[in-house]
């Protein structure tokens, strides 16, 4: 499947040298079964497995091709096929009823197309044994660092008789590939400053990144709600739900207040019928068999949980001022003061947090843009292009941006700081791509009264920054 | 800067992340009815009766699919079981040499309709109302199982967010003249919407003539906020965050933009207790209706 060094371009696609090759290298004889791409963010991973995908359908018109990728990036890889010409396929659930309904066979994975699933809907039992009773050409597994444990051996299982295996990664791999096969892994390695153009010159550096720490002083009233949060974390800690989503209220709390009036409802709503079904259960001759619902927490636990989200909900009404967001609109100021031009993009974790923000900014006279995960693609289409064109304000949630092309944005200011330095660099991979053309300067509150150096919001924020963003500038 | 910067994109901005059979979005077709997360539970012909009622009743299901390698034989069911059961003479159960319990469910079965994933649900009202159940794909691919609890919840996800954003506008008029005289109303009216309507005489002036958002901008304009304070509650941007948040999904909602996510309909339901809270309160305090 080799071709000549002028026809290495995939038409409809624009690949930069390094991308072509490795295009070339997946289709080389020479190469072992699984390729293996590891590549720093922002560098066209995504384009250079689209080219992929293009040459498999150009050599194989009746090719099968596997995309394994992030739930939330089903629809980006759809519209980059689609504008490769590239015939591709999303299946959910909804899609793989009617595929099944629709074929009398047992395949039901169709040719000449590529087929994207994300990894939770793959890895189902009904459809993993599907995919892996189907002849994949190429399976292409995007973030492949995501798939540890129990997903890799469900991978290993749908790629079991693929021709060949494409694994892309941000994050240096310390994954098991003898998983697959010992020694039958062609590795492949792009590095920043050995990219080169089209002309073979060295692309240009970037301008740099500019972190600025903005600290934030919270008010007893504030502290006190979220002593009473971490209160609420600890009494829920290994009841209703394991473990994850009671850890999430702190993330909810020191969002915003409107973050977490939410969850404190349903917190309420859900153990009051834990509560119904526990007196129930007593009431009934049963009650001596302990024929109490298995996720419920202990009675007197789910009490005390009741008692703490209503007392949060009262001290929440009761704070009449947001410090955070105070200081947030101050810097919004600021940063308006500045010079012309500016893309400012707001980005919260929540979509809650982002309506609270975008009253702020319009109680301060001026406009904004919204970008949320629950928009329609054309509100959302429509909101990125006035804030292409116009510039001013963008409040985002971070599930939005994932495919979007942030090289204008002139200033970002992350409301909520992602926890690990992953996600951290995910994010800014959205803004720190080529073709970027002025400083960024990236904006993050820090709790300037927190105590606790190594636990607290500053010491882990300064430590991921610190760990490979460069250093920050406190204002 | 007047054209769009080149820098700038959104990739997924065209019909690209729409599904590809469009006609299962727009219809309510038996695809959109059967749980999304549904496993389907069988049992082989030669399971016992003790066995697949312990399965049934550890699933909390009525009725369950008997399957012979691909091959859907019928339904074992607790009605199947009871007919066949109560149908029986004494010889027969005599001649059976075992309890009920250890006998097959081959014994037992009844025959539910198939119906196509992507026909109209109500095509199947008919043998829903006299089976209780339906079975979706063919005898040789079994895809899913309708109840008619699956009917009510998917019947319920969809009508219970225009109920929600019903009771949320007129708990909104209640408040709002909680806080304002009708005069008021329409003075506040004219102050914070002749911009938006294009001067004072077009500004809509009674609660029934406004939109959501105009509820919204009345709420939180900062002249009328001192007025909103003591029914409303906590500050302004709280509160106009709410109504924001409920406005963007009402607008999607009604304008059938797309489909509303648990998340949405979580958020539905927070604020409508929210308001429903400022209503009990003001009941509570059982103030005069306006305030001059």
């Amino acid at each position: 499947m080799s071709q000549p060094e002028n026809e290495r371009q995939e038409p409809g696609l624009r690949l930069l040298p390094h991308q072509a090759n490795f295009v070339e290298t997946v289709f080389s004889p020479s190469s072992k079964r699984i390729i293996l791409l590891e590549a720093a963010v922002g560098l066209g991973k995504s384009a250079a497995t689209v080219g992929v995908a293009s040459r498999l359908l150009r050599e194989r018109p009746m090719g099968r091709g596997l995309f394994l990728v992030p739930a939330a990036l089903r629809s980006q890889f759809s519209a980059m096929l689609r504008a490769a010409n590239v015939p591709s396929v999303v299946v959910d659930r909804y899609m793989y009823r009617e595929m099944l309904d629709a074929t009398a066979a047992r395949e039901i994975w169709p040719t000449g197309k590529v087929a994207i699933l994300s990894f939770d809907f793959a890895f189902q039992p009904d459809v993993q044994d599907s995919l892996s009773a189907c002849q994949w050409d190429i399976v292409l597994v995007d973030e492949w660092h995501l798939t540890r444990g129990v997903r890799s051996e469900s991978l290993r299982h749908i790629t079991a008789s693929a021709e060949k295996i494409v694994l892309v990664t941000a994050t240096a791999p310390d994954m098991e590939l003898s998983r697959f096969a010992a020694g039958d892994v062609t590795g492949v390695k792009w590095r920043r400053d050995l990219v080169v153009d089209a002309s073979g010159k060295p692309l240009p550096t970037l301008p740099q990144m500019i972190f600025h720490e903005i600290p934030v002083d919270l008010s007893a009233a504030e502290l006190e709600l979220r002593g009473r949060i971490s209160e609420l974390v600890k009494v829920l800690l290994g009841g209703v739900g394991g473990n994850v989503w009671p850890k999430m209220l702190l993330r909810h709390v020191e969002s915003s207040p409107a973050a977490i009036e939410v969850p404190l409802q349903r917190i309420k709503e859900k153990v009051a019928t834990i509560l119904d079904s526990a007196e129930e259960a007593l009431n009934r001759d049963d009650a001596a068999s302990g024929d109490i619902p298995t996720d419920s927490l202990d009675r007197s636990k789910a009490e005390q949980a009741a008692e703490l989200a209503e007392r949060a909900l009262q001290e929440i009404e009761a704070i009449g001022s947001d410090s955070k967001l105070n200081t947030f609109g101050s810097l919004l100021t600021r940063i308006e003061q500045g010079t012309v031009h500016r893309r400012i993009l707001v980005l919260t974790d929540f979509r809650a947090t982002l309506f609270y923000v975008a009253a702020e900014i319009e109680e301060r006279g001026l406009a904004c843009q919204f970008l949320h995960g629950s928009m329609d693609t054309d509100d959302r289409a429509r909101s990125f292009e006035s804030f292409s064109s116009a510039g001013g304000i963008l409040v985002a949630t971070r599930s939005a941006i994932e495919g979007l092309d942030g090289r204008g944005v002139t200033d970002l200011v992350l409301y909520d700081v992602p926890r690990t330095q992953a996600a951290l660099r995910k994010v800014l991979s959205r803004f720190d791509r080529f073709g970027r053309v002025s400083e960024l300067s990236v904006y993050f509150f820090v709790q300037s009264d927190s105590d606790d150096p190594t636990q607290g919001p500053r010491g882990r924020l300064a430590e991921i920054i610190r760990s490979g963003l460069g250093e920050s500038t406190p204002q | 800067m007047g054209a769009s910067f080149p820098n700038l994109r959104l990739l997924d901005h065209s019909a690209a992340a729409r599904k590809l059979d469009l006609a299962s979005e727009v219809f309510h077709r038996i695809n959109r009815i059967i749980p999304q997360d549904q496993v389907v539970l069988s049992v082989p012909p030669k399971c016992r009766v003790r066995d697949a009622i312990a399965l049934l009743k550890k699933h909390g299901y009525s009725q369950v699919p008997v399957v012979d390698g691909s091959e859907v034989l019928g339904v074992f069911s607790f009605r199947s079981f009871a007919q066949e059961a109560a149908g029986a003479t004494l010889d027969e159960w005599n001649k059976e040499k075992c309890a009920p319990g250890d006998l097959p469910v081959d014994e037992f079965l009844e025959q539910f309709e198939f119906a196509r994933v992507t026909e109209e649900m109500n095509r199947v009202f008919d043998a829903m109302d006299r089976d209780n159940g339906v079975l979706v794909g063919t005898p040789d691919r079994l895809i899913g199982v309708l109840t008619p609890m699956d009917f009510l919840r998917y019947l319920y996800q969809v009508a219970s967010p225009f109920v929600m954003v019903l009771e949320i506008e007129l708990a909104l008029r209640l408040l709002i003249r909680r806080a304002l005289t009708d005069e008021n109303i329409a003075a506040a009216s004219r102050r914070c919407l002749a911009v938006v309507y294009g001067g004072e005489d077009r500004v809509p002036t009674t609660l029934e003539e406004m939109t959501f958002d105009n509820y919204q901008s009345l709420i939180s304009h900062g002249d009328n906020w001192a007025q909103f304070e003591p029914v409303f509650g906590g500050n302004r941007t709280r509160a106009s965050a709410k109504l924001k948040e409920i406005g963007a999904i009402r607008n999607d909602l009604f304008h059938f933009k797309r489909e509303i996510t648990m998340q949405d309909h979580q958020t539905l339901a927070a604020h409508r207790n929210w308001l429903l809270n400022k209503v009990k309160q003001q009941e509570a305090h059982c103030e005069p209706e306006v305030q001059p």
